[in-house]
């Protein structure tokens, strides 16, 4: 039986259709269920939903053998896991927003709202510049609007919630999309099935 | 009735059932590393600081935990062992010390972002380390990853071949240590990317995904690592390689061990071959070594050759969690009349005996007998609970 950490939401839609079509079905699941675990012994799978953010907690201490990651929450909170794939979807960039009329001045402390404090703490470092963090858990964009940052770091798909809270991107800081991980000790006692899993899959996203 | 001295004592096989499984497998790594010549090396618990803040670039960042002592020095609890074995070695390249250690050491965690007390068992060989020895410590390494857990893996590399590999590609430092962390984490993807980015011709580029594909049984990997060697380090580094797996494929324990060139570690602390064992039962790596003659270096002896691995009981502890035993051969009641000397004397030989026995007069929830008993003046009656 394969454990398989899989993110709750449109990327874990995207995650199951994969991991369906390469062999590991699961009558049982279904996005309207409010189970988090699902287990289907014919394919020798069992599926958690997991909060993003939560994937590479649930791998690195091998409750998951295998799991899938945006690599902007790789970069976060990296955890102890091989990478194994990038699947080439779930694509989005990790960028520095600020208001349109926003002009920065460089001789303050900025503010940079955020849920990635620990990449925008790096990023900055890099450019020496000195800044507060503050920690957000969501509606990131809220932070400029209302004063309480001067910019935001966070992942952009298509631009559109930034167009319409009037923000503009100012920085690119990376490229995400999601990312296959795997235990570490899962990976040396199931090296074969895991071989054969990320085999599948390049094949798949080669059609 | 006089209870005899020869019998307080329980027997060797009963004092064994009542430990815990960690410290059944503590007790079993000290009797294999005795059998093979090791010595129990004993240290104190406290450091001076000051040893340390000239070796901090062994400690991986990782912060000391601190305090004062009585004359106002500055003392740290130990966040490693052995650079304190190294410090106080007596070996010379003809006498070679083999030591090994049961301590705790002090870290701060990665997740909880708090300081540890982390159990660890080890062993160490300073001295000259020859072809045998390193045969030595991984069969011993493999011997102790067998008392844990009868599925186990030792994943093998060696600094060497790496180091002489990295040596022959025109990269600079920081490039080279964005390609070890790809060979770390198996990031084949990043790596086609890198090899790119760093125009590195095609045949090394094949070599180095060859590289980071490695991860199979000695016996397949070492053929194909043979095809990969561009100097006389990775030369040399692959005949270490091969010398012992010719020497370890006599023993069955050897179909355990794997290639693994995942295994990057430190450049500044190992040099030669490096390994980590995994367990079925525990999620993360439990043991952890390799030949660390950079680090003898730094401390002034480079005469000196040293070879060693520690394993860690932190994330065995959590694997092997046992539920406390309440459950007791006989629960014996009693009262302001029971007569205590019976009673004494009866427990003394229950437990002679071989029982385990609960005494009290009430008997708390958790506490469950086989028998129960209530002592009525000088006699043993059994009861119904």
């Amino acid at each position: 039986m394969i454990n398989i950490a899989m993110p709750k939401g449109r990327l874990g839609d995207q995650v199951y259709k994969l991991f369906s079509s390469i062999g590991y079905h699961c009558s049982s699941m279904s996005s309207d269920s409010r189970k988090l675990v699902f287990e289907d012994p014919s394919s020798g799978v069992r599926y958690f939903l997991i909060k993003p953010f939560d994937v590479g907690i649930y791998v690195e201490r091998g409750v998951a053998d295998v799991g899938v990651i945006g690599k902007d929450v790789l970069m976060e909170t990296k955890p102890k896991v091989y990478e194994l794939l990038d699947l080439g979807f779930g694509c989005c960039e990790l960028t520095v927003s600020a208001l349109n009329d926003y002009q920065d001045d460089f001789e303050s402390v900025l503010r940079v709202a955020t849920k990635y404090p620990n990449i925008t703490r790096q990023y900055y470092q890099d450019q020496n510049r000195e800044i507060e963090i503050i920690r957000l858990n969501g509606s990131i964009e809220l932070a400029p609007i209302l004063g309480l940052s001067d910019v935001i770091v966070d992942i952009v798909e298509t631009g559109s919630t930034l167009r319409e809270n009037h923000l503009k991107i100012c920085e690119h800081i990376a490229t995400s999309s999601a990312r296959l991980i795997a235990n570490m000790k899962s990976f040396q006692f199931n090296q074969s099935e895991i071989h054969n899993m990320t085999e599948s899959i390049i094949e798949m996203m080669q059609q | 009735m006089n209870i005899s001295h020869k019998r307080i004592w329980l027997t060797l096989e009963k004092i064994l059932e009542t430990l815990r499984k960690s410290e059944q497998i503590a007790y079993q790594l000290r009797s294999i590393f005795e059998h093979y010549g090791y010595q129990k090396f004993r240290m104190a618990k406290f450091e001076a600081y000051d040893f340390y803040t000239h070796y901090k670039d062994f400690l991986a960042d990782s912060p000391i935990l601190t305090f004062t002592d009585f004359s106002g020095k500055l003392m740290a609890l130990k966040p490693d062992v052995t650079m304190s074995i190294v410090k106080n070695t007596r070996a010379t390249e003809k006498c070679p010390e083999k030591l090994y250690y049961m301590e705790s050491v002090y870290r701060l965690s990665r997740e909880v972002r708090e300081f540890k007390e982390i159990f660890q068992i080890g062993l160490e060989y300073i001295g000259k380390v020859s072809a045998y020895t390193q045969v030595e410590v991984i069969n011993l390494a493999l011997k102790c990853l067998a008392c844990i857990d009868e599925n186990y893996v030792l994943g093998v590399s060696h600094m060497g071949f790496l180091s002489g590999f990295f040596d022959a590609i025109p990269v600079d430092q920081t490039e080279k240590r964005t390609l070890l962390d790809c060979l770390e984490s198996k990031n084949l993807h990043e790596l086609n990317r890198l090899i790119g980015q760093y125009h590195l011709d095609d045949q090394l580029g094949k070599q180095l995904k060859v590289l980071a594909g490695i991860g199979g049984s000695m016996e397949t990997e070492l053929q194909k690592i043979n095809g990969l060697i561009l100097n006389e380090k990775m030369q040399i580094a692959y005949e270490d390689l091969q010398s012992l797996y010719d020497v370890l494929k006599r023993n069955q324990l050897s179909r355990s061990m794997r290639m693994d060139f995942s295994l990057t570690t430190d450049e500044k602390y190992y040099n030669g071959l490096v390994f980590r064992g995994y367990v079925m039962s525990v999620p993360k790596a439990i043991l952890s070594g390799g030949q660390y003659d950079n680090l003898l270096i730094r401390m002034h002896k480079p005469d000196l050759q040293a070879i060693g691995f520690a394993i860690y009981f932190d994330e065995m502890e959590r694997v092997l969690k046992q539920p406390e035993n309440n459950s007791y051969d006989m629960v014996i009641l009693y009262d302001d009349n029971s007569d205590l000397s019976v009673l004494y004397e009866e427990v003394e030989d229950l437990i002679c005996n071989g029982k385990r026995v609960y005494v009290g007069e009430t008997i708390p929830q958790k506490i469950i007998g086989t028998v129960y008993c209530k002592m009525e003046r000088n006699r043993r009656v059994e009861i119904q609970i």
